[in-house]
């Protein structure tokens, strides 16, 4: 086997390891974007959570372009549950502000 | 022990509330939230043509350039439809106009329009056609498409200048923007006492309940408000994604608990639209929550106490 042939070869399986990294990351995050809690009573609306936005004009050609702003589901993270749980006040009053808009 | 500052002002079209711990310090904090107000004023405003969401608006179909902060409040917008399967959606801009709601709310039913079979035609294109180039600062929305940030871009101010406030005056703060209600710091001796009614601007003995908390959000989010005629028909400002119309009223005021208004606001604007399935959702995620129904019985849910 001649030098050529070996690079030839390298290349060969570089690219193979390159396109499964990527069709890997594709992968992942497809399973990434089917994870999100349903609502009741609303079977009819989107359950897409793939608004992930790429530009064409910054994109490169691999996967890992920094032109990507991701906003699905691998980021956007549950609700935040407060500390504690209001608790009702018998006095009233107090330092009144209101909810309500 | 020192007197607790409280301050007003209008602005987002709603009535800012400000409260210090300490007096002394209220007019730093003031001047800290009205920094965050302009902010998102500048950025997210359907009623100013100069901010960058009109600009987007009216760009519909191309790439348009944005403060890095009108993007910030996108991808909260966004987050708030991935939470809740696109219930509380940024792309209902061209329905609430439809509707009549495209100026500052106290001028807004004398313009209203009649309504037409273009308004019950009407579908919301979804979070999922809005184009983010962060590295460019660019965002694009297909023709035909508009944004309303109006529910989350309020709690994401309310959130930024609490903790901004807190920051610069050294005390306990509580904003209040129109329902989106945040605390950040040490909160009083006893609490911070809120009197939770269909309306901000309630006086204190109307019907409703005081809660007292030490840290994080209230959002209460009210079909009581901001409502109005539309030829012989009565809408308000809570959209459906699913109908393209102001949702069926179920409930006159959905109030949430949350560690940030952005979740506490987008869960009481989910619940308002969820109708009777928001007590099963609330309950789902957690987070303590108090329902008053058209006849004004409460329902109480995940830990917030009853009266």
């Amino acid at each position: 086997m001649t030098a050529n042939h070996r690079n030839q070869g390298m290349r060969i399986v570089r690219r193979i390891t390159t396109w499964a990294a990527i069709a890997s990351v594709a992968g992942i995050g497809a399973v990434a974007g089917i994870a999100s809690a349903t609502i009741p009573g609303k079977p009819n609306v989107a359950t897409s959570s793939n608004a992930t936005s790429t530009s064409s004009s910054t994109s490169s050609s691999t996967a890992s372009s920094g032109s990507t702003a991701s906003v699905d589901g691998s980021d956007s993270g549950p609700f935040q549950l407060p500390a504690q749980a209001p608790t009702n006040n018998a006095r009233g009053g107090g330092h009144t502000t209101s909810g309500g808009s | 022990m020192t007197a607790i500052g409280r301050t007003t002002f209008r602005a987002l079209g709603t009535d800012i509330v400000v409260l210090t711990t300490d007096h002394n310090a209220l007019d730093t904090a003031e001047r800290m939230v009205h920094i965050e107000v302009d902010r998102i004023d500048r950025t997210c405003s359907r009623f100013r043509d100069d901010s960058d969401l009109s600009r987007v608006n009216a760009n519909a179909g191309k790439p348009t350039s944005v403060d890095p902060d009108f993007i910030d409040a996108l991808e909260v917008a966004i987050r708030a439809a991935h939470l809740t399967n696109g219930i509380v959606d940024p792309t209902i801009g061209h329905v609430v106009r439809a509707l009549g709601y495209d100026r500052d709310f106290a001028t807004i039913e004398a313009h209203a329009p009649a309504p037409t079979a273009t308004v019950r035609v009407m579908r919301v294109p979804g979070w999922q056609v809005i184009d983010i180039d962060r590295s460019n600062l660019t965002v694009t929305i297909p023709r035909g498409a508009q944004l309303d940030l109006g529910a989350t871009a309020k709690a994401l101010a309310a959130d930024r200048a609490a903790v901004a406030a807190h920051h610069a005056a050294g005390c306990g703060v509580l904003v209040n923007f129109g329902g989106d209600l945040r605390v950040e710091g040490p909160p009083p001796s006893s609490g911070w006492d809120i009197r939770m009614t269909d309306w901000q601007a309630s006086p204190t003995c109307a019907l409703g309940q005081t809660v007292t908390i030490t840290s994080g959000a209230l959002a209460t989010s009210s079909t009581t408000v901001r409502r109005w005629q539309q030829g012989n028909k009565a809408v308000h400002h809570l959209i459906d994604p699913a109908t393209a119309d102001s949702c069926a009223v179920v409930w006159r005021t959905a109030s949430i608990a949350a560690a940030t208004c952005v979740d506490a606001n987008i869960a009481s604007t989910a619940s308002i639209i969820m109708g009777s399935a928001a007590i099963d959702w609330v309950q789902s995620i957690g987070l303590p929550a108090r329902f008053v129904a058209v006849d004004g019985t409460a329902t109480t849910l995940c830990g917030w106490e009853a009266a």
